[in-house]
């Protein structure tokens, strides 16, 4: 996993800073600036770790399993967390106790639908409960195990759900592989240019992040 | 028995279990009652009697001069085959006459029967039947358009074909916007009226195969002479 220590010490040698001490202003030998404090260097380094994480989600690499939120469980009407892309996936638990199912999507009129069963037309059992006539085993009602996520709200039919999502956002740093240390270490020296900077060495830096990024999002192998 | 509890969640099923605002429960039950109808159709125009039935007995008033007059009400009355007239326990046909004949009929003291009506029935004789007393024999419909249906009154064996037909019947009432929804609904129409053709076929087949007799027509005595007359 990523030390978030050691890429802040390292950008503080990359910008050429003259010490490393919370809160005080430090010089920077690359720039030439004497003002660098401590909290655009930790804000530089977290604006690096989301670029990062984005590529890192955008890319099919596996290091995106770092950042999958697994079997996270949601209650129906919920507000969807904050996530990258689709929905990994859904799994529905059909009644108390059975055995959980992959949700299938439908329209959001259709799983209200399901959960009223006006006039039983869906059967005479309810979205959350088990058929219990005519089977050797339960099974579950005709119309659970079914999901939308429209609009970012959660709604199914069936007992309970859990989601599964990809979230670099609020991943933290010290849970992302170790291998994208050193191309964030890089992202956030770019990062730290302030306008007016002459030095080209930001700029060096920040296309050296990049580079190593995408190389390592190439590999198929940690 | 095919109950239409039954049959509901199997027609949202074959449907891929659409929205109730995109198929009402109340399109349904209609879908399930014109099925009904159709099938119900299809048995009358068969000669099997599936659904022959007597009345009760009933007795007539004197009502003027050699005519003797009452009511019975039938429920769910098709169609009338014959009145028939029993006395001490032994019943025979009365024929029924039209109204050009019973003039005819009363002059000569040919008795028969005058009936009209429907539901309640107006029963009208030329013989005196202070003696005994009279049932019909008709055909029922078996259906109360007033009642609620919850049963059909056929084998339960036959349920796949109410459920093919009500599903094509549900057609024409599906409203909605989704695209996966609307480009379904012609094809899986065809399939449904096919498969419930197909099933009606079978039906039709297993009432022609119950063991009461049907109608068969009595040849004429005189029918060769006749036929030799017409070859001439």
């Amino acid at each position: 996993m990523a030390d978030l220590t050691a890429i802040t010490k390292q950008v503080i040698d990359l910008i050429g800073a003259n010490s490393y001490s919370g809160g005080v202003k430090q010089y920077s030998s690359t720039s030439g600036d004497e003002d660098f404090l401590d909290g655009a260097i930790s804000r530089a380094i977290t604006e690096a770790k989301l670029i990062a994480g984005e590529k890192v989600c955008e890319s099919s690499s596996h290091l995106k399993s770092a950042f999958i939120q697994k079997d996270q469980a949601i209650a129906h009407n919920a507000k969807i967390p904050a996530h990258f892309g689709e929905l990994l996936n859904v799994v529905i638990t059909p009644y108390s106790g059975a055995s959980p199912m992959e949700g299938q999507k439908r329209s959001s009129q259709q799983i209200a639908s399901y959960r009223t069963n006006l006039d039983n037309v869906y059967g005479a059992f309810a979205h959350n409960e088990a058929q219990t006539t005519g089977f050797t085993s339960d099974i579950p009602a005709t119309q659970s195990g079914f999901y939308n996520d429209d609009n970012g709200i959660m709604e199914f039919s069936g007992h309970s759900a859990t989601i599964s999502y990809l979230d670099f956002q609020s991943t933290p740093l010290t849970d992302y592989p170790t291998v994208l240390e050193v191309p964030i270490t890089h992202l956030a020296v770019g990062l730290l240019q302030k306008d007016g900077t002459v030095s080209e060495k930001f700029a060096e830096h920040y296309s050296i992040g990049i580079s190593l990024l995408q190389d390592e999002l190439k590999r198929k192998t940690a | 028995m095919i109950y239409t509890s039954d049959i509901k969640p199997k027609v949202m099923r074959l449907w891929e279990l659409p929205a109730t605002t995109e198929l009402s429960p109340h399109s349904l039950k209609d879908a399930i009652l014109r099925t009904w109808n159709r099938i119900l159709t299809e048995m009358q125009m068969i000669d099997r009697n599936y659904f022959a039935a007597f009345s009760n007995t009933f007795t007539l008033n004197q009502d003027g001069e050699e005519e003797w007059f009452g009511t019975i009400s039938i429920p769910n009355l098709s169609m009338v085959i014959h009145l028939e007239y029993g006395e001490n326990g032994i019943w025979r046909q009365i024929d029924t006459v039209s109204i050009e004949n019973w003039d005819y009929r009363k002059q000569k003291s040919i008795p028969g029967a005058l009936i009209s009506g429907h539901d309640l029935l107006s029963i009208r004789v030329n013989f005196d039947p202070s003696d005994g007393e009279f049932r019909l024999r008709y055909i029922s419909c078996e259906f109360d358009s007033s009642a609620p249906v919850t049963e059909m009154t056929i084998p339960p064996f036959f349920s796949a074909m109410f459920e093919w037909g009500a599903a094509a019947e549900c057609a024409p009432m599906i409203t909605t916007d989704r695209m996966e929804l609307k480009e379904i609904i012609p094809a899986k129409t065809s399939l449904f009226e096919a498969k419930f053709s197909e099933n009606l076929r079978q039906f039709k087949d297993w009432l022609r195969a119950q063991g009461n007799k049907g109608i068969t027509r009595r040849i004429p005595a005189n029918a060769r002479r006749r036929r030799q007359r017409w070859r001439i």
